[in-house]
């Protein structure tokens, strides 16, 4: 195995993690270059070769593979900037888009912004309603023609649209994921008419094939996202592609899925880079937490403007978003549940005098410029990394690496200003309510993403990392009674590095309705081919892109999840099939008790209702190869003495009052060492604070383990 | 801190009132604090309400989620649900609502357990008991609408009360469906449950869930699932609560739930004082009471002074013998419809929003019937408190800081079609078209236009299907399902669009259909400022048609909005043309019903558009040419949609011009308008003309 | 000194008058109902809303049901307020304002 690189391009920063095979490491962070994603990381491969004293070009010819995370797509979407495309739907049903299954406004808002109805707005649609045009024709819910395609119509209606200057085309028609066959002739008429060539190269999409799940409004957003992003996706990979063969990468690239694996370049739908970076996160929690002997973990990220959240629950990530949506839009995706909220460092915080005067915490933020009041950039409110500073608990020379010098009187002024006078309170006591409050919130929305599962949070440990997550991991983690942190030497890189342990995952998806246990009757089902046809198609698309990308499909494990309700009821629960194929009555019954089993776990066994019939609606099948190999790296253990390490102390207010606190330096502590909090670690790229009640070892992989003195306090 | 029982008695105790339909109104004021209570909210520390006010709402979330996802009837879909958690004495801290109704009427039964059964030695209260209501006499809106309500006992204390409520469409009424249009009085509605209790010990007893299933017999498994889907989203929340006070004490939990309401009250009253003292008034009138096509009134006079509003309803056209009738606490509710989501959107939804509210609803009106009336269809006659309370607010708030929260009518006129029969798999459904039921237009805003298909106004953030959702379940096929061109009520802003869609029943021989709906003869949905009412929903159906050869045939006009299928009439087959609230009926395969919901109202003169936003509303099909040049006179190219700047200045001075012309004083045109009057069948319903006083005595057996 | 009460309405304070925002023609007495000093128009529906069919339900509105009162602005013919109303409905008074208040202080107005 030669060397492998590691890279998530977010939002602030690009990481990019490069491991030697001989072990060695190079953690590299750079400023993200918004016009050109590919400079940026051509810059952290140069970084990582310079550390290692040797040439891009030696580097990247001892490279194996390069693992790709990229925010292309979330920028594409933010700034609007995609081309300019045509949607095709059945006629009569053209403003799918517009009526967005009524309250669209609440799919990316929220709760307190939904409540205020006066000041609602849905997302405006990625096609404007001039470039959806309705095709005469109409399939029902069998799957049968009902009106064939008037294909001389549509004819007019494509000139016209070209005429309009469109780049693309969506076609999504009603049951098209039934029976394809007006999608497919309406592509064919296209081609014919506008053979490649005579206005350049434009993407047609079909419904079907990107997403064939019944429902249509969720999957014509998935495939004009698809289209939508599908350019820029793509100038952007071809860039790196280039950039790194100029200077001697021979091999593949894969890219970081929100599936929660990875796939070759040319195997990867654009939707599906989507979030990438915190699924990968996500992901490396779960295998370190395996290798460490922790089955349940979050893994917190705050930055600069969000905290980003994944919980993994018994060593398994496979929680998916119940409604996942890209940007603004609902989509149905099988996508990795993470959540994010407006709580990072750059975060504002203000008093709400429409209640009371109450103090409040984001969800706005100052981003990056002006940024916080203490950068001196002109921001003037004041944000969380203020009050860390006031509290002492961030230094002002040491931030970043040094690289960004903090003005204390600032970030006291901007607190003093907005919080602590309209409040009658000192300025201490405000930083203090601050980050009790932005930490409350970090706390709730992880409440929300166990409890809301059924899972308590006491019984996981939490990965803290991010600029501002070891600051205030012990903050938020009191909250919850959360015993245990860690804080892993690659927290600066963390996404990065967890892509280093995804193995290729495929997921396929389709929509087929069978009654599983027919209502009243009972009766098993007995069609098992529609059940097996179902299956074998999805394997077959499985089987040949695994061996596209080189494996034997022999060597991938397969597993079916199966989306079912009960008859009557609206909600489909996803279950996982203990069979991939049925061929007697006891499998039908094994699939029907699996089901009832994990229904009743996560509600209530009283709510098993099969006498209203059980119905299953979709079929996903997700092949995955075998993870890859990875170590931690260990060091012999040297005893708790953490003297070598102690750069000096400084006064910190801590809730109890202020106290003369000891500074140790990241780099210095040695595996063995433990320090009783309160106390403060400075790294790099971050703070570590450890509150009074707490105290910090370092293991034998010089990971932080920060624990509570006292088992569940909180 | 040391507690003497008898102030645990204080702090149990509820206002005694009257029981009767009529004054249950007045325990939706909070009660008084008690001493123990306040010392409770003095002894929270600096930011304990901020972190543990979001802890609840985390509570409330959760039991939500659990009681959605294991229940079955259809509405928890639509969000017709609220989980609650109140204080010992019965008034709402703070709820999960998917509609604010039931904050206002899952208070009452909470409260009247207390009053009532608390201290009496046949019933009582002890932990682990499960209470459950139906009646609108106790409370709530109608009898679909169920509650499980429990009380959160700690270390041997009653510390609070939870509450899950949901809808079921069976009660075992005359008709089926929960909202019989035939009732003539109460005997004729099904089950109704006053306050009682159905199990103890956490456990549900077999004989009440028997009892309820033999009042809904046409559903019986329905309701034993549904009830226990309350039951188990209401011990969620008491669970945490339990924690909660576990972790931090009984007096904690005291404290933090009444900071809620006293916030709640302080917040608002600080907000009300801020608008103009005055008096505001509006009337709306709806044109249907189920069975019959009648004008019925609905008016208010909102009296503001300082921090308090009072609502006063007198002028509302009386009572009658149809299910379109309530009781004063259910219009108070559906003004909190408005209310949670505008005036107070920003504050917990506690019933100390309420505090500033005084209501006089005069006995004998359909707002406050007879104990006996109907009112099964209560939601559809407080069409008109919707509509109302919206319009009055309006012109309360503007002249202030919350000008923001000023809009045209949020559309106030459900419609709901029902197809019933066998299914396309054989299964009997009875189901209602929640893709209509749930894009209803949004109102007109000062500075842009309502949103298209916004949601529901009793629920506002509620989803409609898509159309393979509802086709895959439903037997019908929809020839289209689009925003309707002119829904909306036009003005400087425009209301948001409605929707409309034709229902061609498919793949059975037969069904029976309905259609709950109004506002075909006159609005109900209004503009202000200037801006108009949204559009007429026309009751439009065909019958005996061919329109399964034209598909098959792949014709070129089979229409693809309703004027296109009224006007052109491509598909043959008997047209009928009626008010859009259709009774009960058979259809065939290939029959087609056309249903509309209602855009909302608009804002401003319609004079002052921009006519750039006309050319492009003709563009997107939100408003049609005669549109354009009637109402905005704007002239627009048709095929490039360029304004003509020059052309429409003429055209609106001519249109100021007809203005001027057209326009009385006051006196001459009250000269002329005095001398007219509705039809006399118009006015059957409506009372006394104008006063709107009830003629005749009602008899109702 | 004027204070704006609707979108089209001010209020002169010391004049104890209604006037047209736009314009500022006196609409009369602020102890009165502005729509005194508006003109008055009863217009049909079919004027507003266009009828398709000719049938018992059109598209519109059904004459026999309801007019639209509309209030202009004698100045400048600005629509004021419409009224949906039964023919021959009183006309609502909408806004009674309590002038005395309306000069003194209140807490967060424009």
């Amino acid at each position: 195995m030669g060397a492998t690189m590691d890279v998530d391009i977010g939002g602030t920063f690009t990481d990019c993690l490069v491991t030697l095979d001989d072990g060695r490491t190079a953690a590299i962070k750079t400023p993200t270059t918004k016009h050109r994603l590919a400079a940026g990381f051509m810059k952290t491969v140069q970084q990582a070769a310079s550390q290692f004293e040797m040439s891009v070009e030696e580097l990247l010819g001892r490279t194996d593979v390069v693992r790709y995370s990229t925010t292309v797509a979330m920028n594409t979407l933010i700034q609007r900037n995609g081309p300019k495309l045509a949607l095709i739907t059945t006629a009569g049903h053209e403003d799918v888009l517009r009526i967005a299954r009524a309250a669209s406004w609440t799919d990316s808002t929220l709760p307190k912004e939904i409540r205020n109805v006066a000041q609602i707005d849905k997302p405006e649609p990625l096609v404007e309603r001039s470039l959806v045009v309705g095709a005469r024709e109409r399939v029902d819910c069998f799957g049968r023609v009902v009106q064939p395609l008037a294909e001389e119509h549509f004819l007019l209606q494509l000139r016209d649209l070209v005429d309009q200057g469109v780049r693309g085309f969506v076609v999504s028609l009603l049951f098209g994921y039934q029976n394809p066959v007006h999608e497919r002739r309406i592509r064919e008429l296209i081609e014919s008419e506008y053979p490649e060539g005579l206005l350049g190269a434009m993407p047609i999409m079909l419904a079907s094939e990107v997403l064939p799940k019944r429902w249509e409004y969720t999957r014509t957003n998935t495939t004009l996202l698809n289209a939508y992003l599908h350019q820029a996706m793509w100038e952007e990979l071809a860039g790196m592609n280039d950039d790194l063969r100029a200077r001697g990468y021979q091999r593949g690239i894969m890219m970081v899925h929100n599936t929660g694996g990875m796939a070759e370049v040319y195997q990867t739908a654009a939707v599906e880079t989507f979030n990438g970076g915190p699924v990968a996160g996500l992901i490396g929690g779960a295998a370190i937490g395996r290798k460490l002997g922790h089955p349940n973990v979050i893994v917190g990220d705050m930055g600069g403007t969000s905290f980003d959240l994944g919980v993994v629950v018994d060593g398994s990530t496979r929680t998916y978003e119940f409604r996942p949506v890209i940007d603004q839009f609902w989509v149905d995706m099988t996508i990795l549940q993470t959540r994010s909220i407006g709580a990072g460092g750059g975060s504002i915080a203000w008093v709400n005098t429409a209640v009371g005067n109450r103090l409040e915490v984001g969800p706005r933020g100052a981003g990056s410029l002006p940024g916080p009041a203490a950068y001196g950039l002109g921001g003037k409110e004041p944000t969380v990394t203020d009050a860390d500073l006031v509290l002492g608990l961030i230094d002002p020379t040491g931030y970043f690496g040094g690289s960004l010098k903090l003005r204390p009187a600032l970030a006291e002024e901007a607190i003093r200003k907005h919080i602590a006078e309209p409040l009658g309170i000192s300025v201490v006591e405000a930083a203090l309510r601050i980050r009790r409050i932005v930490d409350a919130n970090m706390a709730d929305v992880i409440a929300r993403e166990t409890l809301l599962r059924g899972y308590d949070p006491r019984k996981f440990v939490l990965m803290a990392f991010g600029g501002a997550g070891p600051t205030h991991c012990t903050g938020f983690a009191g909250h919850l009674g959360i015993s245990k942190i860690y804080v892993l030497p690659t927290s600066p890189v963390f996404c990065a590095w967890g892509s280093s342990t995804m193995p290729v995952v495929h997921i396929y998806q389709l929509s087929r309705r069978l009654d599983l246990l027919e209502p009243v009757s009972q009766k098993l089902l007995a069609d098992f081919e529609s059940f097996n046809s179902a299956v074998a198609e999805l394997r077959s698309q499985a089987e040949r892109d695994l061996r596209a990308e080189g494996y034997d499909p022999v060597d991938a494990v397969l597993t079916l999840e199966l989306d079912i309700k009960f008859g009557g009821q609206f909600h489909l629960h996803r279950a996982s099939s203990p069979v991939l194929e049925i061929t007697s009555d006891d499998d039908v019954k094994a699939v029907y008790e699996r089901f009832a089993q994990e229904y009743a776990e996560v509600f209530s066994p009283l709510n098993v209702f099969p006498e209203g019939g059980v119905e299953i609606h979709n079929f996903v099948l997700r092949a995955q190869t075998a993870p890859p190999d990875w170590e931690l790296p260990t060091h012999p253990l040297e005893g708790r003495d953490a003297a070598a390490a102690l750069k000096g102390s400084r006064t910190v207010h801590w809730p109890d009052g202020e106290a003369q606190t000891p500074v140790y330096a990241q780099d210095l502590l040695r595996a063995g060492n433990a320090v009783p909090g309160p106390c403060i670690v400075e790294a790099p790229y971050t703070t570590v604070v450890v509150e009074p009640g707490y105290s910090l070892e370092v293991d034998q992989h010089l990971n932080f383990v920060i624990t509570a003195d006292r088992q569940g306090e909180s | 801190m040391t507690v003497q029982t008898h102030e645990v008695d204080e702090h149990l105790r509820v206002t005694p009132i009257t029981i009767s339909p009529s004054t249950m109104i007045e325990w939706t004021k909070p009660e008084p604090l008690s001493p123990l209570v306040r010392r409770c909210v003095e002894s929270l520390e600096p930011g304990d309400y901020e972190i543990y006010d979001e802890k609840l709402r985390n509570f409330l979330e959760e039991a939500r989620e659990v009681f959605v996802r294991s229940g079955v009837t259809g509405m928890l879909r639509a969000g017709d649900l609220i989980v609650a958690v109140y204080t010992a004495n019965g008034d709402l801290a703070n709820a999960s609502a998917g509609t604010y109704l039931h904050c206002v009427t899952a208070v009452l039964p909470v409260k009247f357990v207390m009053h009532k059964y608390f201290t009496n030695p046949s019933v009582g209260v002890r932990d682990g008991d499960i209470f459950y209501a139906n009646e609108a006499r106790y409370g709530g809106i109608h009898n679909p609408d169920q509650m499980a309500f429990m009380p959160v006992f700690h270390e041997g204390e009653l510390i609070a009360w939870v509450a899950a409520l949901t809808h079921n469409p069976e009660t075992g009424a005359i008709e089926p469906g929960g909202m019989p249009v035939m009732a003539r009085s109460r005997h004729d509605e099904g089950m109704k449950l006053t306050p009682i209790k159905v199990g103890e010990d956490f456990r549900i007893r077999d004989d009440m869930l028997d009892m309820m299933a033999n009042f809904t017999s046409r559903a019986p498994r329905m309701q034993a699932i549904d009830v226990r889907a309350r039951i188990t989203g209401a011990d969620r929340l008491r669970r945490r609560i339990v924690e909660l006070a576990a972790d931090r004490g009984n007096d904690f939990v005291r404290g933090l739930l009444a900071k809620l309401i006293i916030e709640a009250e302080d917040a608002t009253r600080r907000r009300i004082s801020r608008w103009r003292d005055g008096v505001y008034r509006s009337s709306a009138f709806i044109d249907t009471i189920g069975p019959k096509s009648v004008l019925v009134r609905g008016t208010l006079a909102a009296t503001k002074q300082g921090s308090e509003i009072t609502f006063d309803f007198t002028g509302t056209s009386p009572e009658n013998d149809g299910p379109y009738n309530c009781f004063p606490h259910i219009v108070a509710a559906h003004a909190a419809v408005t209310m949670y989501a505008f005036q107070f959107h920003d504050l917990p939804v506690s019933n100390g929003a309420l505090a500033p509210f005084n209501w006089v609803v005069p006995e004998g009106t359909i707002f406050n019937a007879n104990p006996d009336a109907a009112i099964s269809s209560s939601p559809m006659v407080n069409s008109l408190t919707v509509s109302v309370v919206q319009q009055v607010f309006a012109r309360m708030m503007f002249s202030s800081e919350d000008r923001d929260q000023v809009t045209g009518n949020i559309c106030c006129q459900p419609c709901a079609p029902l197809v019933a029969g066998p299914n396309q798999y054989g299964v009997p459904l009875a189901e209602v078209d929640s893709a209509i039921l749930n894009t209803d237009g949004h109102g007109a805003r000062g500075d842009r236009d309502g949103v298209d298909a916004y949601g529901f106004a009793y629920g506002h953030a509620t989803r409609a299907p898509d159309t393979e959702d509802t086709e895959l379940e439903q037997q019908f096929l929809r020839l289209y399902f689009r925003l309707r061109a002119d829904s909306a009520g036009a003005g400087t802003h425009r209301g948001g669009m409605g929707t409309e869609t034709a229902l061609c029943i498919w793949n059975v021989p037969f069904a029976v259909w309905t259609v709950y709906a109004m506002s075909s003869y006159l609005p109900v949905t209004l503009g202000v400022f200037g801006g108009y009412p949204a559009a007429s929903a026309p009751g439009i159906s065909v019958h005996g048609t061919d329109v399964l050869e034209k598909l098959r045939r792949g014709d070129a006009d089979i229409p693809r909005d309703s004027v296109e299928l009224a006007t052109r009439k491509a598909i043959s087959g008997d047209y009928v043309f009626e008010h859009s609230n259709r009774p009960v009926r058979p259809a065939l395969e290939g029959d087609i019903i056309v249903a509309t919901t209602g855009g909302g109202g608009g804002y401003g003169d319609p004079l002052a558009r921009d006519p750039e936003l006309v050319a492009r509303d003709l563009r997107d099909q939100a408003v049609t040419e005669w549109t354009a040049c009637h109402v905005h006179h704007v002239v627009v190219d048709p095929q490039t949609f360029a304004v003509d700047e020059n052309a429409t200045n003429a055209e609106r001075e001519k249109a100021r011009e007809q203005r001027r012309s057209r326009g009385k004083s006051w006196d001459e045109f009250h000269a002329d308008w005095e001398q007219l009057k509705p039809p006399e069948p118009v006015l059957e319903y409506f009372g006394s003309w104008p006063e709107g006083v009830r003629e005749t005595p009602l008899a109702r057996f | 000194m004027k204070i704006q009460i609707t979108e089209n309405l001010d209020v002169d304070v010391e004049a104890r008058q209604w006037c047209c925002h736009h314009c500022g023609t006196s609409l009369g007495s602020a102890d009165t109902n502005y729509k005194q000093g508006c003109l008055v128009a009863a217009r049909e529906p079919d004027e507003v809303w266009q009828p398709h069919v000719d049938e018992q339900v059109t598209f519109s509105y059904h004459r026999d049901w309801c007019r639209l009162v509309e209030f202009y602005c004698p100045g400048c013919q600005w629509l004021v307020e419409v009224e949906v109303l039964p023919p021959g409905h009183p006309i609502t008074h909408d806004i009674e304002l309590d002038l005395d208040q309306l000069t003194g202080p209140v807490e967060g107005a424009r």
